[in-house]
């Protein structure tokens, strides 16, 4: 009997009846009911059966609901925002040092301040010596940092298409110049770019949330990572296309009198859908390390707007007193780039099966 | 393969977390294990300072007029006279330095008669003559300089119009030899504590106008100055020609700036540096107390003493909406003082709301704003909801990055937009002290040149003192009203200075308010454990460098 779930083990010749009796779980030459599957449920059913890309896909489905669901639901809960100054309940008044976490405290602003004061509870402590809910900060910091990440990587993806369809299909002196034009922003000091940017116009930058949709600071980190982030993307596109467009079925639409754009669009695009996501995946956990470094350098999400680096940043400030405030950014973003690493290591599996063994 | 790869997932997790955790709490275990060392002081050694988060923003002295600079140009420079390296009280008391004495000063108050101590030399052994005092007033006064030192020389006959290129010299000046006259235009009684301020120590009568500032120069001082490499280093050396009573102990004294305040404390408490003129982080004071204890002096390694300062957000008055006096008087409900002075850390301070500090004559409390916590229903209600939008600058230090924060916070709350714009403190003096500059709040504070209420109100207030570039109105603050009024308190003497001081203090934070005074901080020093004779020096609120010694 068949080892259920084993398709490593079909042997290399038994060609294609025994892959499709794998996929069915069937003996071979048993009369069973084939059913005829598309790529994407192919790639599906190969995915599901991966329990750790499944994981990190579902920690990154909760987490964009935490992010951008549940912050403004636990604000509501708690009654103070992420940015909220607290200092007269959210430092411990003998050592005038963030108070820890699971800590009901005052919102008082001064002992005997007129009005009702209700206490709240800082799930996580407070922040700095701000007294900010630390624990409020981290969900709409995730919402920052997964913004930059995402957006990011959309950005960088596009470009990145765009300029490795164009070398990859025309070739010749379009080949070379948007070669040259990669090498060029390879080579870029990428870093002094940031500072000098920040240094410059980061301010005038910041100022784009395109009506509040985005945090302060989200845009500038989108635009540099992005237009400094599609040279990986344009190369892998390129060097497929390459080799797609030599293939017969692209001779075929170009002899049935098919255009350029109407090849590279329903002809080639779809063949890159795969290597597209796979990438993507794992570079919006680049991305999110990168918000975290240059938010760290100061050079990022400008304050008070809460992002996993700022949060970061803070922490050596209180390295010797108050540890836990490095560990909570630095878990999220461990946890988070694991998540998608691991998720875009699964896709990879499962878009091509054969490069996994 | 499916359980390899999440056993290998959930090993790497927690290795992650594992080094995370441990990174946390190895500074824990490096700070607990430190041990404390003592033994007598001796002449000799290097001391390692360092200057965090910024560079020194001039060492010439007539452009220094910070903190750090000054505390530097203690140990460089003579003046006539001087306060000695010595703890309150002796250490506020003026004594002749370069100078053979006190001046003569003429029955009318105008006239003062200096006579310079023969045989005192610079450190590259040519003489220090009357010239070089001469040459320091010039400088000052120079309108190529556009030295800040200008608003300590408008009594000085001749200064201003120097200043306004209507002279070729500052005639009311004249050197022959070893004697100086200084003529003034009308009797000042601060005057000789003004003569006292660095901007007027003793320089070659050669030294160049250079508004960018010369940086490495003769002196005649303890020390000297060896090198200087912008933005990364400063070198003192004993001045072989110095032959006075003031201590020079360490050979020889290495800044090393744009250090990071956090790692400079590590480097501190390891013994890698001996001394941080930026101070430590807010965070640190809390721990080092108790760690070390707090002292005042001598031989510990914590110290927190009380100095003639005030913290302040200078509101830009030459713009709106601060232009109009009725919002920067909602700022100052809006401000939460406590919250400024809890997010400066263990012994910050105490809450003001008035320009000038108690401990200095004249001071009338006058309980103008809310001290015990911010009012921000009678900020909005003052402001009329104005609702634009404003730039704060303040220095990268961790201490005015937080009071930046609680700012925007109570602006915001009292209906403006707030921006916040760090800029290393160099830089920031640099940016707010030019007129026209992009801001409307600068978060920052002032000590005391010396104990003068004209230290603090005209010096930091008057709008006959604005020029293009290098200003301390850092809220530009210019009413005819009151400029007449310090103009004439300046030339009072006795109680009656003190008083209308005090009175014009009120005066001013109650109808125009162009600041939002928050504490009058204290000083809080950490030192290495290779450190001793430790001297907290009144005036310049700091340590005493060139008494620091190596164990």
């Amino acid at each position: 009997m068949a080892a259920p779930n084993q398709t490593d083990l079909i042997p290399s010749g038994a060609g294609l009846a025994a892959s499709v009796a794998v996929e069915v779980h069937g003996e071979l030459g048993e009369n069973v009911d084939v059913k005829a599957r598309g790529y994407w449920e192919q790639v599906w059913l190969r995915l599901r059966r991966d329990r750790v890309a499944i994981a990190g896909g579902v920690f990154i489905v909760v987490l964009l609901l935490v992010a951008f669901v549940g912050a403004p639901l636990a604000e509501r809960a708690l009654g103070h925002g992420p940015n909220d100054v607290n200092t007269s309940g959210g430092l411990d008044p003998s050592s005038q040092l963030p108070v820890g976490p699971w800590t009901t405290v005052t919102t008082e602003p001064y002992p005997g301040a007129p009005g009702t004061w209700e206490d709240t509870l800082y799930v996580l402590g407070a922040d700095s010596q701000l007294g900010r809910d630390m624990f409020l900060r981290l969900l709409y910091g995730a919402q920052t940092s997964l913004q930059v990440a995402i957006l990011a990587t959309l950005l960088s993806v596009s470009i990145g298409l765009i300029m490795g369809l164009i070398a990859g299909y025309y070739r010749g002196t379009t080949d070379t110049v948007v070669s040259r034009l990669t090498e060029i922003v390879m080579a870029f000091p990428y870093l002094l770019f940031v500072i000098a940017v920040a240094a410059t116009v980061g301010e005038r930058l910041n100022r784009i949330t395109f009506g509040g949709l985005l945090h302060p600071g989200v845009f500038t980190l989108v635009m540099i990572f992005g237009i400094f982030g599609w040279f990986y993307p344009a190369r892998i596109i390129r060097s497929q296309i390459l080799s797609l467009r030599e293939k017969e079925f692209i001779e075929a639409a170009r002899m049935t009198g098919a255009g350029d754009w109407r090849i590279m669009r329903s002809h080639l695009l779809p063949h890159l859908v795969a290597p597209l996501i796979v990438f993507s995946t794992l570079i919006v956990a680049t991305n999110v390390i990168a918000e975290a470094g240059l938010s760290f350098l100061g050079l990022g999400i400008p304050a008070p707007t809460a992002s996993w680096g700022n949060l970061l940043a803070e922490g050596p400030n209180y390295y010797l007193t108050q540890p836990w405030l490095m560990v909570w950014p630095g878990l999220a973003i461990l946890l988070t780039t694991l998540a998608f690493n691991l998720l875009g290591d699964g896709l990879r599996d499962a878009f091509d099966p054969r490069a996994a063994r | 393969m499916q359980r390899r790869r999440l056993t290998l997932s959930l090993a790497m997790a927690a290795i992650g977390i594992g080094l995370l955790v441990a990174s946390s709490f190895a500074g824990a275990a490096s700070a607990s294990s430190e041990r404390a060392g003592s033994s007598d002081a001796k002449r000799g050694g290097t001391l390692r300072l360092n200057v965090s988060t910024t560079d020194f923003e001039f060492t010439d002295p007539a452009m220094a007029y910070d903190a750090i600079g000054w505390q530097m140009l203690y140990a460089v420079n003579i003046t006539l006279l001087n306060y000695p390296d010595k703890p309150a009280p002796e250490g506020t008391r003026l004594v002749p330095e370069a100078a053979a004495g006190f001046p003569r000063v003429s029955r009318d108050g105008k006239t003062y008669t200096f006579t310079v101590r023969s045989g005192l030399k610079f450190s590259d052994g040519s003489p220090v003559t009357a010239a070089a005092f001469k040459r320091a007033i010039e400088r000052a006064a120079d309108p190529q300089q556009a030295s800040p030192a200008i608003a300590f020389l408008h009594d000085v006959v001749g200064a201003d119009a120097r200043n306004l290129n209507r002279a070729r010299s500052v005639t009311g000046v004249t050197a022959n030899g070893q004697t100086l006259v200084i003529k003034l235009r009308q009797a000042n009684p601060t005057f000789l504590a003004e003569l006292a301020m660095p901007f007027f120590g003793a320089v070659k009568p050669s030294m160049a106008i250079d508004p960018q500032g010369i940086s490495v120069y003769p002196s005649a001082g303890p020390y000297r100055i060896v090198s200087r490499t912008v933005a990364q280093s400063l070198t003192l050396a004993r001045n072989p020609n110095y032959k006075g009573s003031r201590p020079a102990n360490a050979d020889r004294i290495v800044y090393t700036v744009n250090t990071d305040q956090n790692q400079s404390l590590l480097q501190i408490r390891a013994g890698q540096a001996d001394y941080d003129a930026s101070g430590v982080p807010p965070t640190a004071h809390s721990d080092l107390a108790q760690q070390f204890g707090v002292k005042k002096g001598g031989n510990g390694r914590y110290f927190v003493n009380p100095y003639m300062g005030v913290g302040y957000v200078a509101l830009n008055t030459s713009r709106a909406p601060f232009s109009r006096a009725n919002i920067r008087k909602a700022a100052n409900f809006a401000i939460d003082r406590p919250a400024m002075v809890r997010v400066s850390g263990k012994f910050y301070g105490k809450r003001t709301d008035q320009i000038l500090p108690p401990s200095l004559q004249g001071y009338r409390e006058a309980n103008l704003y809310p001290i015990k916590g911010a009012n921000p229903a009678r900020a909005r209600q003052l402001s009329g909801g104005a609702g634009n939008t404003v730039t704060i600058i303040h220095s990268t230090t961790a201490l005015r990055t937080a009071q930046a924060q609680v700012l925007k916070f109570n602006l915001e709350q009292m209906g403006l937009k707030a921006e916040t714009r760090p800029l290393p403190f160099a830089v920031a003096l640099r940016t707010v002290g030019t007129r026209g500059a992009d801001f409307d709040a600068y978060v920052g504070g002032w000590v005391a040149d010396y104990p003068d209420p004209f230290d603090f109100i005209n010096v930091l207030l008057d709008g006959g003192n604005i020029q293009e570039s290098n200003n301390s109105n850092y809220a530009y603050f210019n009413d005819a009203k009151f400029n007449k009024q310090m103009n004439d308190f300046a030339k009072l003497s006795g109680p009656n200075r003190y008083s209308s001081y005090g009175k014009l203090d009120v005066d001013i934070m109650r109808n125009a308010a162009p600041w939002a005074p928050f504490a009058n901080p204290n000083s809080r020093e950490f030192v290495s454990s290779r450190i001793t004779n430790y001297i907290h020096h009144p005036v310049y609120a700091g340590a005493v460098i060139n008494a620091l010694a190596i164990k």
